[in-house]
């Protein structure tokens, strides 16, 4: 019995093979190249040569499947955390935590999954070509084993060259000559405008399906844009259509009341009303495509004015988490709801990839939110006096109503002024002052004597002084607002002897009149008319019927109201007062040195919408400066829009501007990394395949889209590409990704979003595929017929 | 004797008045109108009692307001809609939002105590209740918990709009385009032209308001021959046989009850297979062929109507699955009508069967049994060969999990008997374990129960282990051409991987375990397990790109 190598010298594997192993992973580290491919294909064959006999045996194998199918479900399901498993809320998904922030594509990416396919696949290489003779019998399982591999390779190939994004095309552009030549232009999108000379050009209609009325293709279905132009010296509409420059013909206005606006061939007898206005619609050409699960910061220079000095120039952003929120002070942000305190500073560093970037230094990410939103608002500690107040009205249990109210700007406040106000003293002996202005009064005049009358409707007359007259409020009327103006009014009925008549009494006294039953109630000289002129009324509405005051020495708020019923009253922050029997005024906030802030506002966990993805995301970015740093924060963008004419429905455009310091003037974009489509590409046509009925909007009338795409390539290349029906062009294939489906400002069909990617190593996978689903067939099929044939043959030659 | 005249006069004007109170629902002949007139409603049409069962699920979910059909209900809401004024008739299913929304309500009022308890174990509320201050204020903070409730009180808005008679009035789209245009839209009967139409919907409506059924039904006659005059002469108005068929199709509850001849034949193939009662086991074959072909008839009757194959949404998945498994399984008992696993794939088809009809039977809501158009991107004939594989390997999985229990089962009573079981497992695997045995062969390796269970559950195993992989396959190179990408780590593409892992572990530890039945029992079922879990919880809880299949 000869006596076991020693495990240093086996052969073929052993641990011999340790030596070259470290020495390998020294050299690949050292080059900064420990990941690579090159690296997982010299040091899996070592490891599996070190450890030869372990990768020799099933229950390995078995091992790692057991692994790799605890991977995915932990990648992809997550992991429940109660035994609701049919709730949502009872899956928290790893990949997603602090810790790790991977998207599917990065978790199914790392290394441990790297490690652990390679493992299967030398085990099964191992396993195969050791313990499995090749035979006619073992044929199946030979090419099940070569054809994961396979697969396996095609994957790799396939995930690490992988580039997959989309691209943004609108059907149109309206493109306007300006007086000295230039041509400038806008997207073509609902309600969007340019001014161009002092003109305005806004889109006013767009119809993706206007029916030709005559001409050679009439009855085909045509895109026209109708434009309104509007000048100092006039305004006409202009209505184009794709593909027919010929037919383009203004709207103008007319003599006809029953057609205020009418073609122009039929009012002037031309169908332009304005020859020389050179205004066309062109593609909208797109030469960049933007990649998917990326981040990328645009920067560009702006002059004084605001003109861009510089195109936008990219920057990757790498490493950018995604799931959870980064906060590196608690006070730049704002939480809506219960929200998560705790601090989780970035340094993210965007470094400088074109040398036209208008900034030298690193720009930094401190901060990221996942989804949030940024708004502005008061905050105290301002530098100068700016008081404002929140308060709630409540009506029993059931209306509620909250406001916010600023003492020197009322046209601020979010409650109707004639019905709130919110007023600041200088010093306390204004109150009687002001007082007086807030209250209504209604003053009877009777022969040059002055009577006060309580301003409030009652149902009994009452004696004015000792005169013979008697008066009676039917109703007070305040704020009405009549022919644009707001005035008010108290309708009196008076008495004198016994004669009864009725007076309206205007805040404006100009326009108190007599009311006689069955006259107009017009503003003119005969329906004004006063019935005695010895008795006269003024009215005077006050200013609100809940007033809070403030700006007193002991800093407390006072309210003061003329509602039935109520009292003047101290008020207490977060102690509601009674305006009346049912209404209650709560004072819940006040500042007096307010400050607008504009900050990102943190929407809580359980009111994110998952599938909103990182629409909601933002950034702050630092630029880090000798006089010190400046930082923003910058909303994310699905496209980085060139300009504001650019900005298609639904999509934002908010760049955000840092002066610097040092005189210069930045624009920030943050949005995604861009990379070159093979050849230019413009929308031709976007076209629906419709159900029984037609397109009605709604995605169940819908068969197919299809956007017909020109590429301008050598061949002009034109395809069409539709769901289900990809078309390749250099390295790329392009999808029908999404459409512009109509809504309440628009009958749709504006654009298409084409999907692009590229698919290397997807022929060598399938092929790895059909190896193995044959291999199975022969496996479980074939071989134990070929058995029993040979069964059959031994028993036959038994038999004999 | 007075006494007694006066009881019985008191119970004959008590019935005479319960008689009375639903006398005019009884008497509305519905039947005319709503097998004969199609209705227009997302991109499709249906006859009227296909489409009101759909919309009342809207708004009753399934429930029927006092026992009326939905196709008076759906009349009767629109013709008298202060009839519904404070009645329960929105269908609240969140049942913790059912708790949430009493807790809002005042119910110191006896009545309102009462309705408030019914509403919890029924889920149906009144629109009053809904539309109260506090209990709108509470819906409002409820929507902004996305992922808990804002979709439960999304459904609860949409119930209360699609109950307005407007909402009812606006979607009765039952008046073909004169042109007989496929791309013209249909309109309601406002817009219809002439006054044959216009003059019988008033009179009926006046009828209906009035309570004269005679009337009423005359109206209804007319109408059901004018409307789809309509559209003669065109292609677009469906035939009344069509329409017919569709009616009868879903007042047959989708025939999800042929689970009771699939459970006869289940109780009846299970006591042949233990006992080895031939005659039993040749009426339960019976009664399972019986039911594989009333089953055919479904899915063909759906087919029909449908006007395509049925695999697009859930309801039809996990019928047509069913159906597939059955059809193999008494082609099987066919093939091995003379070998020890008689009976075995018929029980596990016929169990996998019931399951899944009952499944759909009993959630409706979840597995929406309506016909709906396919979503443009199911509009590809990867849709019927990669679906197609899947589920059928699906149906196979849980045919092979039955076998798998019936072999854990008998293993659990041969180890109470002290008796050792590890040698009962088919010695050549699945397919060629069949061959072995086959008549006429010398050799018969399964020669007892628990090797024909292993054996079973093997040649499933094997199968669906082929069918999930080209299914898988098939999938990949249609979201290559689809999605741009043959593979996103979509959770069901990971979970579909995931559940061939199993079955890889289970064929590889095959060779490994000593006790090898019970290890490829347990692993078929731990497979069987994560296919489920693909197909509920993957799809219900964990969205993803395949969230319609």
């Amino acid at each position: 019995m000869t006596k076991p190598a020693h495990p240093f010298f086996r052969w073929p594997g052993s641990l011999f093979w340790l030596l070259p192993l470290i020495a390998t992973i020294l050299l690949f580290w050292r080059n900064d190249s420990l990941g690579s491919l090159w690296s997982y294909l010299v040091i899996s064959p070592l490891v599996a040569l070190v450890f030869i006999d372990l990768f020799s045996t099933v229950w390995f194998g078995i091992t790692t499947l057991i692994l790799i199918f605890l991977y995915c479900s932990i990648g992809s399901s997550g992991v429940p955390v109660s035994f609701a498993i049919w709730e949502p809320t009872a899956w928290v998904n790893l990949r997603e935590m602090r810790a790790f922030e991977l998207t599917e594509f990065e978790w199914f990416h790392w290394w441990p999954f790297k490690c652990l396919i390679t493992i299967l696949c030398l085990n099964m290489s191992t396993v195969t070509i050791r313990k499995i003779k090749f035979t006619i019998l073992t044929v199946g399982v030979w090419t099940i084993h070569t054809g994961v591999i396979v697969t396996v390779l095609g994957c790799l190939v396939y995930f690490s060259q992988k580039v997959e994004g989309d691209v943004l095309v609108s059907r149109r552009q309206l493109v306007v000559q300006s007086s000295d030549g230039e041509m400038v232009s806008m997207v073509v999108t609902p309600e969007n405008s340019m001014v161009v000379d002092n003109t305005t050009y806004t889109i006013t209609d767009i119809n993706p399906s206007w029916m030709l009325m005559s001409g050679a293709d009439k009855g085909d279905k045509v895109y026209t844009v109708t434009v309104k132009v509007q000048s100092p010296e006039h305004s006409f509409m202009r209505q184009l259509i794709a593909g027919y420059p010929e037919y383009t013909e203004d709207i103008i206005p007319s003599n006809d009341p029953n057609q205020p606006m009418a073609r122009a061939k039929k009012v002037i007898g031309k169908a332009l009303f304005d020859d020389e206005l050179n205004m066309t619609l062109a593609y909208d050409v797109k030469d960049v495509f933007y990649l998917t699960q990326s981040g990328g910061l645009y920067i560009r220079e702006l002059a004084g004015d605001g003109t861009p000095l510089t195109g936008w120039i990219e920057r990757p952003i790498t490493n950018l988490p995604r799931f959870n929120d980064y906060i590196s002070d608690r006070d730049e942000v704002r939480q809506s709801g219960e929200g998560n305190s705790e601090l989780h500073p970035l340094s993210i560093s965007i470094k400088k990839s074109n040398a036209n970037d208008p900034l030298d230094q690193d720009l930094v990410i401190e901060s990221y939110l996942r989804y949030a939103y940024l708004s502005t608002q008061v905050t105290s500690g301002g530098p100068e006096l700016f008081p404002i107040v929140w308060a709630t009205l409540r009506k029993g249990d059931e209306a509620m109503q909250t406001v916010e109210m600023y003492a020197f700007d009322p046209s601020a406040n979010t409650v109707d002024n004639a019905l709130m106000g919110f007023y600041w003293l200088d010093k306390d002996e204004d109150l009687e002052i002001i007082q007086q202005k807030l209250t209504p009064k209604i003053t009877a005049t009777v022969l040059g004597a002055k009577f006060e009358i309580l301003p409030l409707a009652n149902n009994e007359f009452q004696q004015i002084g000792d005169t013979g007259y008697f008066c009676k409020i039917n109703s007070i009327n305040n704020n009405l607002v009549i022919n644009e103006q707001i005035i008010s009014l108290a309708i009196i009925e008076i008495q004198h002897g016994d004669k009864i008549w009725e007076r309206w009494v205007f805040d404006n006294p100009e326009m108190n009149r007599d009311v006689v039953e069955g006259s107009d109630h017009e503003d003119n000289a005969a329906s004004k008319q006063i019935i005695d002129a010895d008795i006269k009324f003024s009215y005077f509405a006050g200013t609100a019927p809940i007033t809070i005051m403030g700006g007193f020495e002991d800093g407390s708020y006072v309210l003061f109201t003329s509602m039935v019923g109520s009292e003047n009253k101290k008020l207490q922050i977060g102690n509601p007062v009674s305006l009346n029997k049912e209404v209650t005024l709560t004072l819940n906030r006040a500042e007096t040195h307010g400050v607008f802030k504009t900050m990102p506002t943190v929407i809580p966990i359980t009111q994110r919408e998952p599938s909103a993805s990182n629409m909601y995301s933002m950034i702050k970015v630092v630029v880090p400066l000798e006089s010190g740093p400046v930082s923003a924060w910058l909303p994310y963008h699905h496209y980085p829009i060139e300009s504001e004419k650019d900005v298609v429905h639904r999509f934002q455009y908010k760049p955000t501007t840092l002066d610097l310091p040092n005189g210069k003037t930045i624009e920030l974009v943050f949005s995604r990394k861009r990379a070159p489509l093979p050849a230019p590409v413009s929308l031709e046509r976007f076209e629906i395949d419709s159900h029984l009925g037609g397109f009605t909007g709604s995605t169940t009338s819908i068969v197919n889209w299809r956007s017909i795409v020109n590429f301008y390539d050598e061949q002009n290349t034109e395809l069409s590409v539709s769901v289900n029906d990809p078309q390749p062009l250099g390295d790329f294939w392009f999808f029908q990704s999404q459409w512009d489906p109509p809504d309440s400002n628009s009958q749709g069909l504006n654009y298409t979003v084409l999907g692009v990617g590229n698919r290397h190593g997807v022929f060598t996978m399938l092929f790895g595929c059909c190896l193995t689903v044959a291999g199975m067939i022969w496996a479980f099929y074939v071989k134990p017929m070929i058995k029993r044939k040979r069964q059959q043959a031994v028993y036959a030659g038994v038999s004999k | 004797m007075k006494y007694l005249v006066f009881v019985f006069v008191f119970l004959v004007t008590l019935s005479t008045n319960a008689n009375e109170q639903n006398s005019f629902e009884e008497q509305v002949d519905m039947a005319p109108w709503s097998d004969k007139v199609a209705v227009f409603t997302g991109g499709r049409v249906k006859s009227f009692e296909t489409f009101s069962r759909s919309f009342m699920t809207y708004i009753l979910g399934t429930k029927n307001f006092e026992g009326q059909s939905p196709t008076f209900t759906y009349f009767d809401m629109l013709l008298r809609p202060e009839r519904y004024f404070g009645k329960q008739i929105i269908f609240v299913k969140h049942k913790g939002l059912r708790a949430a929304i009493i807790g809002e309500v005042d119910v110191r009022d006896p009545v309102v105590k009462e309705n408030m308890g019914s509403f919890m174990k029924s889920g149906l509320v009144s629109r009053e209740v809904l539309q109260e201050t506090k209990v709108q204020e509470l819906l409002g903070r409820l929507r902004q918990d996305v992922r808990r409730f804002a979709a439960s009180v999304e459904t609860i808005e949409a119930a209360v709009n699609a109950s307005d008679p407007r909402s009812l009035w606006g979607v009765l789209k039952v008046v073909p385009p004169t042109s007989g245009s496929f791309d013209e839209q249909w309109s309601t009967l406002e817009n219809v032209a002439g006054s044959d139409i216009p003059d019988a919907w008033i009179k009926m409506r006046d009828a209906w308001k009035a309570e004269d059924a005679k009337t009423v039904n005359e109206e209804l006659v007319k109408l059901s021959v004018l409307l789809p005059a309509l559209g003669k002469g065109g292609t677009i108005y469906p035939s009344s046989t069509k329409l017919k068929l569709e009616s009868f199709y879903f007042k047959m509850g989708n025939f999800t009850s042929i689970w009771l001849v699939y459970l006869g034949s289940t109780v009846l193939l299970l006591m042949a297979f233990v006992y080895r009662f031939n005659r039993v086991g040749k009426i339960g074959l019976a009664l399972f062929a019986l039911a594989v072909l009333l089953n055919t008839a479904a899915v063909l009757w759906r087919w029909y109507v449908s006007g395509r194959y049925p695999n697009t949404n859930m309801f039809e998945s996990i019928t047509t699955a069913a159906w597939m498994g059955s059809v193999f399984s008494l082609m099987m008992e066919y093939i091995l009508r003379k070998n020890a696993m008689k009976y075995i794939f018929s029980i596990g088809a016929s169990i996998a069967a019931m399951v899944a009809l009952l499944t759909v039977r009993l959630y409706p809501l979840e597995l929406n049994p309506q016909i709906t158009n396919k979503m443009p991107v199911l509009h590809d004939v990867w849709l019927y060969i990669h679906v197609n594989f899947i589920i059928f390997s699906y149906c196979l999985i849980f045919v092979a999990a039955v076998s798998a229990s019936i072999y854990l089962i008998r293993r659990f009573i041969q180890k109470c008997k002290n008796q050792d079981g590890k040698s009962d497992y088919a010695r050549s695997g699945g397919v060629a374990s069949l061959v072995e045995i086959r008549p006429g062969t010398k050799k018969v390796s399964t020669n007892n129960i628990g090797s024909v269970l292993d054996g079973a559950t093997m040649i499933l195993v094997e199968l669906s282990f082929i069918l999930l992989w080209t299914g898988i396959v098939m999938g990949a190179i249609w979201a290559d051409h689809s999605w741009g990408r043959p593979w996103g780590w979509d959770p069901k593409e990971v979970f579909a991987l995931n559940t061939f892992l199993i079955f890889v572990v289970l064929i590889h530890s095959r060779m490994k375990v000593k006790d090898k039945g019970f290890w490829t029992a347990w692993l078929a079922l731990i497979g069987c397990a994560v296919m489920i879990f693909n197909w509920v919880i993957i799809n219900f809880t964990i969205s993803g790109l395949h969230s319609y299949a």
